[in-house]
């Protein structure tokens, strides 16, 4: 395990390398720098007296130097926990970072604990009522889940549950200048989570119900019910201990929808987190930013997938990575 | 000649039931090719059957008919309808906050949403067949680093990177169509490599080998024809997946840009409070719009995984 383990990481390493060439190098290939969009146009003219002053700034921020010579420099202080400066914001991406990481992960983990706490016990239900008037109505939900924009259900759901009913919040993560109280911040939550959440619904409840089902088909489950066991022991303790394992690894898998659903979501909610954040850093080309946001978004996912696949193998002794 | 003619023949004189029952099998398989079995099968899923009938008008509505049925020009301004309700004016869903006829907009944005999804799945089908084709058929070597490279690109966050490059690429739908292509095709690749490893060691295979038909002939004529059934369902499948992630990122401004409308880009507005709450149709007519299309041809893909898959051919 240990070895599989380090194998892996072995292969992340690499991955988030690659990664960070290949956007240091489109960001700095692309026409213009910072210097360029720090600078407005109209003053550009009359800065036409001064020609060194341009030269001056980029060899004060290093810009003068050759590309290879940049990315060095920027992967020696990142390894250091220095991603540098938003050209933008003025102060150090990690700082920047650091405020907007916990509104993200406060977003993706409430909604996938709505699509835990929905779509298994509803994909159990269905496999269990198998063919029933209730199976259908959730197989169609899920065709219909699938096929609407995500962003669409969350603007719907702004309309109906805060403007006409005024039960929730429409944005922001909490209330401006009132206390702060778990209410508060709860109210704030359920929309964007449950928007959010409601595309892995769909998912889950798919695989939980084929799982299960396959599951139901094999002959320990055959053998339980002979020996007289009640129906719920039988489901609860021998067969959905065993369905839940494939879906664990979905949830491994879906979590790079998660974090471009969350993006969609951050907006729409005007939630202050990593996704807005890596968009408006785009459009303004604050690329410090864009390298940070994009690093922290692939590290996120490749340590996501890595604990999942150590999780199948922790929870599923018939897997032994060691031994392939 | 097959052997039931000569058996019929030679128990002419009494004709017993067994023969009757045969002849009556045979008479009924003639004209009973793979694809007539499918097309019953399909024929039998009666969404599948619906949402191809919804597709089918929404193509002929939103390509050749957009002009004709819209009744407005594409981007024409009218300032005495500005961001009015449905009906107003003569305009049968509304304006928007330019005044442009929503009814007009939404059929020639389906013309642009539409071929998004079909290019894109287009690029991405083609990427997938070329290196699932050859990681599955040459193995080994080529194999590993083809699935690793696949593995990799797996892990990425895919609509954080699509943005990332849209964005520097500058947003166009051009540029949409490339990119939504070029990143997402590794699920089918996987899925075209398991397929081709499974029929290369098919008898056939070796007949085609030692009859002389080189490597690339037996990859592109005999084993890739093979997987159309799971290329044909997985390429319905990403044309939904192209048409909705347009829409997310037209709505962020990053797809299809103004003038030009697509359905995503239609839904851009409602970002705001004001139109979100007083303009509502400029943000559900393409809702609907999206949704309704994304169905009809996820039941279509549903459709044809059941009439084409193997193990229901007896049905």
């Amino acid at each position: 395990m240990g070895m599989y383990i380090l194998r892996r990481l072995a292969l992340v390493i690499p991955i988030l390398f690659f990664m960070s060439i290949v956007t240091f190098a489109l960001w700095n290939l692309a026409p213009g720098d910072p210097i360029d969009s720090l600078i407005n146009p109209e003053e550009l003219e009359k800065l036409g007296q001064y020609p060194d002053l341009l030269k001056d700034l980029r060899q004060a921020y290093g810009l003068d130097k050759p590309i290879w010579e940049r990315y060095l420099i920027w992967l020696r202080e990142a390894l250091q926990g220095n991603l540098g400066y938003s050209f933008v914001r003025h102060i150090p991406v990690v700082e920047v970072l650091g405020e907007r990481i916990a509104p993200t992960l406060r977003l993706t983990l409430a909604a996938m604990a709505i699509s835990l706490l929905l779509g298994i016990p509803l994909g159990v239900v269905s496999a269990v009522r198998q063919y029933s008037l209730l199976d259908y109505i959730l197989t169609f939900l899920v065709f219909i889940w699938n096929s609407v924009p995500g962003f669409f259900i969350a603007l719907s759901m702004v309309y109906i549950f805060s403007i006409r009913l005024k039960w929730f919040p429409a944005i922001g993560m909490n209330t401006t200048g009132a206390p702060p109280s778990l209410w508060d911040d709860l109210r704030h939550l359920i929309l964007p989570a449950t928007a959010l959440g409601l595309e892995g619904v769909a998912s889950l409840l798919r695989y939980t119900r084929n799982s299960l089902l396959d599951v139901l088909r094999q002959e320990y489950v055959t053998m339980a019910r002979a020996k007289g066991l009640s129906e719920s022991v039988v489901l609860l303790r021998h067969a959905l201990r065993n369905a839940l394992l494939p879906v664990v690894t979905i949830l491994g898998l879906r979590i790079p929808s998660l974090f471009g659903g969350a993006l969609l979501i951050e907006v729409i909610f005007n939630w202050p987190g990593m996704g807005r954040l890596s968009i408006q850093a785009m459009q303004q080309q604050d690329y410090n930013l864009i390298l940070g946001s994009l690093l922290f978004f692939g590290t996120l996912t490749l340590v996501a997938n890595l604990v999942t696949d150590i999780a199948y193998a922790y929870v599923d002794p018939r897997i032994r990575y060691d031994e392939a | 000649m097959p052997m039931w003619t000569r058996a019929s023949a030679m128990m002419k004189p009494n004709h017993s039931s067994a023969v009757q029952a045969l002849e009556q099998a045979v008479r009924r398989s003639k004209g009973d090719s793979p694809g007539n079995r499918a097309w019953r099968r399909f024929r039998r899923h009666r969404l599948a059957l619906l949402g191809s009938i919804v597709i089918t008008i929404m193509l002929i509505a939103c390509y050749p008919l957009a002009d004709l049925l819209g009744g407005w020009p594409r981007d024409g301004i009218n300032l005495d309808a500005i961001g009015k309700p449905p009906g107003y004016l003569g305009h049968l869903l509304g304006t928007d906050m330019a005044g442009r006829d929503l009814w007009t907009r939404l059929l020639h944005g389906g013309r642009i949403s539409l071929s998004v999804g079909i290019i894109a799945t287009s690029i991405r089908m083609a990427l997938a067949i070329f290196l699932g084709g050859i990681a599955g058929f040459y193995g080994g070597r080529i194999d590993n680093l083809i699935m690793r490279f696949t593995d990799a690109m797996m892990l990425f966050p895919t609509f954080v990177v699509l943005i990332m490059v849209v964005t520097y690429l500058k947003p166009s739908i051009y540029n949409v169509m490339i990119v939504l292509g070029i990143l997402g095709w590794e699920g089918t690749a996987r899925l075209i490599r398991g397929q081709i490893l499974s029929l290369k060691n098919q008898d056939y295979v070796l007949a085609a080998r030692t009859v002389g038909v080189p490597e690339m002939g037996i990859l592109f004529t005999h084993l890739l024809p093979n997987t159309m059934s799971v290329l044909v369902v997985a390429a319905t499948f990403g044309v939904a997946g192209g048409v909705l992630t347009e829409a997310g990122l037209s709505f962020l401004g990053l797809g299809v840009q103004l003038p030009t409308p697509s359905w995503g880009n239609m839904m851009n507005s409602a970002q705001t409070l004001n139109i979100l709450e007083q303009h509502w149709w400029i943000w559900i007519f393409p809702g609907l719009a999206t949704a309704i299309s994304v169905l009809a041809i996820n039941f279509i893909g549903d459709g044809l995984r059941d009439a084409l898959d193997p193990r229901g051919m007896d049905r």
